[in-house]
């Protein structure tokens, strides 16, 4: 037992998903620019206009892996600037999980694994992925995006989109071909246990303020599934406090 | 008898708190979801899917015409066990059949263990109703009720492996001696002279903190500590805990704290089938200034590195080094899982010195999945090997010192592994 025990770890630390095989589409057709894509989903979002207006999110959510019956409340905090994150969960049976990047250390706590500092690649891709406004794919962070293939991801025709980081790594978006707005995402993320490929599926768009958020986020990571739905979302009523390391991670950093 | 129906001993001890829910008896949807399930996540690539939907399809027809809980668990036991691994296992969500209890939740406060051909209590649990009825440590188990010991050990043939004899030995005398909470047993033990004695034992409900994992049955954790003298006259500190959860890690950090200036540390792992696996990252951080590879886990599409998050922080959140001491494991033949991963990392980069008896030699990292009937099947998800490539499936952590059980030194109140453990203790302190 997960585990989960290690699944429990696996996906506490860094949570995954799976998606519907992706099918290529018989037809050729002339595929979008993929930057013309990403700026279509900011657009069908709210517009660079809306995004760029917002400082600060707090939304309160649920996370569950259904399959296991595990499930608890959850909490995120992120600022623009200087790009702050902490993600807040606690599980039922294991405890309160903690990670935050404070704009210079990315921490987690964890009662199965203890506080711990991020280091080296685990540090640069918090930084990387704490982005407030990382729908935009800013360019300076992805300097080469293509658009590879139109196919079905979740059930729906996307495009499918290879984004290549300053770092040389890549990430891969689907955006739905009907709506413009991102359908999910894959990923691979370094954790304490190594690499780990994260495939997401975002849904259930919702008009909060000037934007349309996915308020469901469905994950899987090694075959594991876990869904994020956010219950609340408010802007710019963040306190800079939340994001104070608690004092085993200060005790870490000295 | 098969062996495999021992199962994982995890399995047996979360079994024991059983469910009390009504659920649906669903065979079909239940029978099929096993299937689909393990067929879908089985993480050796030489999985033979061919055969394994063969054996679904010729033992389908029994389960859907099974008339009671228990017969579709046998039907799934049979299943799993042809997979020939530890960790597929099937844990009860209601009694077999209407007319049994499945209730286990009290316990008698002694625990046994396989010696030669007899049971022999090796524990009695302080100020348990079977200290209180006098049961000591060496004493034999003759009989359960009216039934005779020896009846019991007859469906584990002396041919039998003595790591799988020890668990099917073990869980068939606990599944007996445990019972509703309140309830009578009546014991008759051989005391050490040979004479019969016969007891009668209020089962009392499990100690510890109770703590509920998704679908998984309440568990409860114990964690215990001390700080002893060793036979040079030096100091450890003891550290034991039943199961890997969450709750024990403070007590584990506090414990840590105390011990900081022992001589050495003896963990305790005897009994213990494992649980969280990814806690061994965590307790086993407290030994290494450094991250170190206890293991790594082979999943179907991944693989995962078990690294020891060094603890430099104490319980009160000051800055701490990991202790560098001298680290000794106690285990034993119901030694399971998270414990084996966590006692086999340890020694393989020579980071601790295991004693005691060969562990059990199921180390599967396993997933828990609710079955539509309201069972939950127990599923492995990867291979485990230490940091040294060492794979104990199968195999069980193999003591540096093996210390044997011995009547006559339970008799007398002695730990011949804890002894050997402070021994060792007093010759590193002395390197």
């Amino acid at each position: 037992m997960f585990l989960r025990s290690v699944a429990l770890a696996a996906l506490f630390v860094a949570p995954v998903y799976a998606q519907a095989p992706a099918k290529p589409a018989p037809a050729v057709e002339k595929l979008p620019e993929a930057r013309a894509i990403i700026d279509a989903h900011v657009k069908a979002i709210g517009g660079r206009q809306a995004l760029m207006s917002y400082k600060s999110m707090h939304s309160m959510a649920t996370i569950s892996m259904p399959a296991n019956g595990i499930s608890g409340p959850m909490e995120i905090w992120a600022t623009a600037e200087p790009q702050r994150t902490l993600v807040k969960m606690t599980i039922t049976g294991v405890g309160e999980i903690m990670e935050g990047f404070d704009g210079t250390h990315a921490w987690s706590i964890n009662p199965m694994t203890g506080p711990m500092l991020k280091t080296g690649t685990e540090l640069a891709e918090a930084k990387f992925d704490g982005d407030f406004r990382n729908d935009i794919r800013d360019p300076k962070k992805y300097p080469t995006v293509k658009t590879l293939e139109k196919t079905e991801f979740d059930g729906r025709p996307c495009y499918k989109v290879q984004l290549t980081r300053s770092d040389g790594g890549q990430d891969v978006d689907f955006y739905d071909v009907a709506t413009g707005l991102r359908a999910g995402s894959q990923n691979m993320r370094m954790t304490p246990m190594g690499p780990m490929t994260t495939v997401s599926v975002e849904s259930d768009y919702k008009k909060v303020g000037k934007l349309l958020i996915a308020m469901k986020m469905s994950q899987k990571v090694m075959g594991i599934e876990q869904i994020i739905t956010l219950s609340t979302v408010e802007y710019d009523k963040v306190d800079p406090a939340v994001f104070e390391p608690p004092a085993a991670i200060k005790a870490l950093i000295k | 008898m098969s062996w495999r129906r021992a199962g994982t001993a995890l399995a047996i001890v979360i079994a024991a708190a059983t469910l009390a829910g009504a659920q649906s008896y669903q065979a079909a949807e239940t029978f099929d979801a096993v299937v689909t399930i393990v067929r879908d996540s089985h993480f050796d690539p030489a999985f033979d899917r061919t055969a394994w939907d063969r054996t679904a399809t010729e033992l389908r027809p029994k389960a859907v015409q099974s008339k009671t809980p228990g017969e579709l668990r046998a039907v799934l036991a049979e299943m799993l066990g042809r997979l020939g691994l530890s960790h597929f296992a099937v844990i009860p969500g209601t009694p077999d059949s209407p007319s049994q209890s499945a209730d286990l939740t009290g316990q008698p406060g002694f625990d046994v263990r396989l010696l030669g051909r007899q049971l022999v209590v090796t524990t009695v649990e302080a100020e348990s109703p079977a200290a209180a009825a006098g049961v000591r440590a060496g004493w034999v188990l003759d009989r359960i009720g009216e039934t005779p010991a020896a009846t019991l050990l007859e469906r584990v043939p002396e041919t039998t492996p003595a790591r799988i004899a020890q668990l099917e030995a073990w869980r068939l005398a606990v599944t007996r001696l445990r019972g509703p909470s309140g309830a009578p047993l009546d014991v008759t033990f051989l005391d050490g002279t040979g004479a019969p004695v016969r007891k009668s034992v209020q089962r009392h409900a499990e100690r510890g903190e109770p703590v509920t994992v998704g679908t998984l049955p309440t568990m409860f954790v114990r964690v215990s500590s001390k700080q002893v003298p060793t036979p040079g006259g030096k100091t450890a500190g003891v550290i034991g805990f039943n199961v890997w959860m969450t709750a024990v890690d403070r007590e584990f950090q506090l414990a840590m704290d105390r011990f900081r200036g022992a001589d050495g540390i003896v963990i305790d792992l005897r009994g213990n089938p494992g649980g969280l696996a990814a806690m061994i990252m965590g307790l086993a951080g407290h030994f290494f200034p450094e991250r170190a590879t206890l293991g790594v886990m082979t999943a179907k599409d991944t693989t995962l590195r078990f690294n020891a998050n060094p603890r430099m922080v104490s319980a009160t959140g000051t800055r701490v080094e990991p202790y560098a001491g001298p680290v000794a494991i106690l285990v034993d033949s119901l030694t399971g899982s998270a414990s084996e991963c966590f006692a086999g990392g340890m020694q393989s980069i020579g980071r601790a010195r295991v004693f005691g008896q060969t562990s059990m030699g199921q180390a599967l990292p396993a997933l828990f999945d609710k079955l539509p009937n309201g069972d939950v099947l127990i599923h492995a998800w990867g291979d485990f090997v230490t940091g040294t490539g060492v794979r104990i499936e199968g195999r069980g952590v193999v003591p540096d010192e093996p210390v044997e059980i011995s009547r006559e030194v339970l008799l007398a109140g002695r730990d011949a592994s804890l002894e050997r453990a402070l021994a060792w203790i007093d010759r590193k302190d002395k390197q």
